[in-house]
């Protein structure tokens, strides 16, 4: 049940009709059954996986918390955390890199000449085990921190790891943000009501209008690259740094609007990143409830940057391949992850020797200062989509025939797909530019009506009309 | 906690000013709708789309029918493009001595049976006093994965999109049926492109009485895609839908209601790909299979699976299953012998139907 599919309008409007007679408690009730109806709908027998998460991590909180006032030692409290972080990356690695792991093994044997048997399982990826795993392990670890009590009622931890608008594809909610919300009376303003109708409107906009429009296009580049000219390659890339901002973003806007329609707020999780100036930005604007979690949960843990230049590269390092090999059990992933954590650690080098706070946002331009900040954000621009190229080809070998044909300027011009690079460029930028200016989605409101009025049809009727790949799910879905 | 505190525009102050950005774009969009996705002249006469071969059906084979008096159809082919490409009517006449004008191949490309009903129930008059049909099943009619197309959100009243189709479909058939610029996006799409380039409004008939779809293009993509892909795509998720076996019965006992005779043909296909089905993708061929013998009972079958079958070779296909010229020839002349020997050469055996030659029928 997409977003995007009229069987999820009905199931929205039949829910939210119940939601707003119903008292808090008896929403809550409704919203974790709505949600596990939705996730069934994908594949009831998954919903397991999710009960299992839900039960291991609900006992798993109140067990440290317990143990903690019975005064026990360090250790059982770590044990118990250890049983936690067993049971749900072993879910997540049976399932997600069972094959993966299998598969490089073999082939590594091969190279040494044995010939190992590969065992014929066909495990099927449970659709955004990903995104609820790490929400419920951020639970367990936050309370071990000592950083948030445990949760006594089930049901509402429950609501907390399977909420449906953020159920699949993030973000990521942090327990400290997600819960308490959950727990209290909502109050839903207007406001909240007209923004959150903005946002799904700007979501399907961004998804139907842009993302299914050039995934055919981007689809069939990718298919067979080898001997392509260059110019098609490029563009080819360029679409796909398009189509996977457009349908990411586009999902997540979503799941915000329909969110605040129900009175929750979730965390921003796109902060226009085809802005950023330098990767570093990139990364504070890029899936920003992963990052944050990977910040928080792995990068910090590992040692930070409480250590030695090196180690601090290091851990950037590691956290960027882990971070790639997240989003999918392949290796071109951890390529790509490798790619932006290298292109950090270089940054940070960098911003280092010149003396400059990384973590402080990039200066304000002045005239004299644009040319510079011009070729730091191409610069920037240039690492992110050499990087998905490694993120959307099938294997080494076509990543290869891409950054290597770009290279290789071999003539033939493609107008039409020259022209949708532009268009859909330019609607990207059409779409994002007054939004980012103020960093906040309802700059529109304040634009005359009659202009709002006017960009709100035609971006329904260029959504409609575009042609597009039917039935594209979300490509945040796969991980 | 009272119901009423879920939303707090009790409460708060209201909205300043009503959302006239929002008025004014429906207005808009009412305006697209009613002046432009609601007129006929929207869909009309575009050739080489899913509502252009109706068109061209209707006004290039069933209009000149009409016109010529005497002329009534006896036998009719339905079915999809394997279909279409696989029986030359003006051969089928000669082998059975009926006369020109009699024989029809109505298939239509991406045709599946709800299809052929809507094509039929719009030229009934024309066509209820055909005597046999000849129905080419394929399994993409038959896979829930393949949407609806453009002919159902043109043609299907209301009562069609909520009771035969299931599900996600019958959703957004009804939201086309509601907001018919979403039903007519296609149509919608190519009305606009026609002001940059004018589009085709015929389909070419050939002289064998078949239209002629294909393009050497069509014909040189097809023949660069491998066996085990198009085996992959029909196969591998392959879903059963029980509104398309209903549409598949339902239309064979529409045409039997009229009296006619309903043969089911399976259009053969290449070795390689019969062969890759039954190895590869058996469960899901078996559940293709009984989809069809549901729908079609102890009617007339002809399951020629593989291409020896109908004496067809490699050479005879543009691709997995869609023959060449030689390759319709080939097939018109199986099911014609077929067909003179269960029917009689001018049909004249046609009713009361004696059995089915079980070395045919599967």
């Amino acid at each position: 049940m997409l977003f995007n599919s009229w069987s999820f309008f009905a199931f929205f409007a039949l829910v939210y009709l119940a939601y707003v007679v119903l008292t808090r408690r008896a929403q809550n009730l409704l919203l974790l059954l709505a949600s596990w109806a939705f996730y069934a709908a994908w594949d009831w027998r998954f919903l397991s996986l999710l009960w299992i998460s839900t039960g291991v991590d609900f006992w798993v909180a109140r067990r440290i918390e317990q143990l903690d006032a019975d005064g026990a030692d360090e250790r059982a409290r770590r044990r118990a955390l250890y049983l936690s972080l067993g049971v749900n990356l072993g879910i997540l690695a049976f399932f997600k890199y069972f094959g993966f792991f299998v598969d490089s093994t073999v082939e590594l044997l091969e190279l040494f000449g044995v010939q190992a048997h590969r065992p014929s399982l066909e495990i099927v990826l449970p659709v955004g085990i990903s995104f609820y795993t790490f929400q419920t392990m951020a639970y367990t670890i936050d309370v071990y921190r000592r950083r948030m009590r445990a949760v006594r009622d089930l049901e509402l931890f429950a609501l907390y790891v399977a909420y449906f608008p953020q159920l699949v594809a993030g973000p990521i909610e942090r327990p400290q943000r997600l819960l308490p919300q959950l727990a209290a009376p909502r109050r839903v303003e207007p406001e909240m009501v007209t923004t959150g109708v903005l946002y799904i409107f700007l979501g399907l906009i961004r998804k139907v209008g842009i993302a299914d429009v050039v995934a055919p296009m981007v689809d069939r580049i990718f298919a067979s690259p080898q001997g392509d000219p260059s110019f098609t390659l490029l563009a080819g890339t360029l679409l796909f740094g398009i189509q996977i901002y457009a349908d990411f973003s586009g999902y997540s806007l979503i799941a915000r609007g329909l969110s605040r329609l129900l009175g929750i707020e979730l965390m921003q999780n796109f902060r226009y990143p085809y802005f950023a100036r330098n990767i570093t930005d990139f990364w504070r604007r890029w899936h920003i409830s992963l990052s944050s979690w990977l910040r928080d949960y792995l990068y910090i843990p590992l040692g930070g940057n409480r250590g030695s230049r090196l180690f601090t590269y290091r851990n950037l390092m590691l956290t960027m391949l882990l971070g790639g090999l997240w989003h999918g059990a392949a290796w071109t992933f951890v390529v790509w992850g490798g790619i932006h954590g290298l292109a950090l650690a270089l940054h940070k080098a960098y911003m280092e020797w010149r003396g400059v706070d990384r973590k402080a946002a990039p200066e304000a331009i002045t005239w004299r200062g644009w040319p510079l900040a011009f070729a730091s954000w191409l610069f920037t621009m240039v690492v992110v989509f050499v990087a998905w190229i490694f993120f959307r080809a099938e294997s080494f070998g076509d990543a290869w025939a891409v950054l290597s044909g770009i290279f290789a300027f071999r003539g033939g011009w493609d107008f039409e797909l020259g022209a949708w690079v532009l268009a859909m460029s330019g609607w990207i930028v059409l779409i994002d530019l007054p939004m980012a200016r103020r960093n906040e989605v309802e700059a529109i409101f304040r634009w005359p009506f009659w202009l709002r009025g006017f960009v709100y049809a035609a971006f329904t009727l260029a959504a409609l009309l575009l042609e597009r790949s039917p039935d594209a799910a979300f490509i945040y879905f796969q991980f | 906690m009272p119901r009423s505190s879920i939303f707090s525009f009790e409460s708060q102050p209201r909205l300043r000013a009503p959302p006239w950005g929002l008025a004014f774009a429906l207005c808009l969009l009412a305006i697209v709708e009613l002046g432009l996705a609601r007129r006929e002249a929207v869909w009309s006469h575009i050739a080489f789309t899913d509502v252009g071969i109706v068109d061209a059906l209707e006004s290039q084979v069933l209009g000149p029918i009409e016109a010529e008096a005497g002329v009534s159809p006896r036998v009719l082919f339905f079915g999809n493009s394997r279909a279409r490409d696989a029986f030359a009517p003006r051969q089928f006449e000669s082998s059975l001595d009926l006369a020109e004008g009699e024989v029809l191949n109505l298939a239509l490309t991406r045709g599946t049976a709800y299809d052929a009903e809507t094509l039929y129930r719009r030229n009934r008059e024309r066509l209820r006093h055909a005597e046999l049909a000849f129905f080419g099943v394929d399994i993409i009619q038959l896979d829930g994965n393949i949407p609806p197309n453009e002919r159902v959100r043109r043609y299907a009243p209301l009562g069609d999109r909520l009771t035969r189709f299931s599900g996600e479909e019958r959703m957004e058939l009804l939201a086309g049926w509601v907001w018919r610029s979403y039903d007519a996006r296609d149509a919608l799409r190519r009305w606009v492109k026609s002001f940059f380039k004018d589009p085709p409004r015929e389909i070419p008939i050939a002289e064998d009485g078949r239209v002629e779809w294909r393009t050497k293009t069509m014909n040189r993509n097809a023949a660069r895609r491998s066996m085990s892909s198009y085996a992959r795509q029909h196969f591998a998720h392959y879903r059963r839908d029980a509104s398309r076996r209903q549409q598949l019965q339902d239309f064979v006992e529409l045409l039997e209601s009229d009296g006619i005779e309903v043969v089911i043909v399976q259009v053969p296909v290449r070795e390689r790909y019969a062969g890759l089905s039954r190895r590869e993708y058996i469960e899901a061929l078996g559940e293709y299979e009984d989809d069809v013998m549901w729908a079609v009972g102890d009617r007339p079958m002809l399951f020629w699976w593989d291409a020896s079958f109908a004496g067809l070779r490699d050479v005879d296909f543009h691709d997995y299953g869609h023959v060449k010229d030689p390759g319709a020839r080939k097939l018109t002349r199986r099911l014609a012998t077929w067909t003179r020997e269960r029917y009689g050469r001018g049909l004249e055996l046609l009713a009361p139907a004696p059995e089915v030659d079980e070395a045919d029928s599967k």
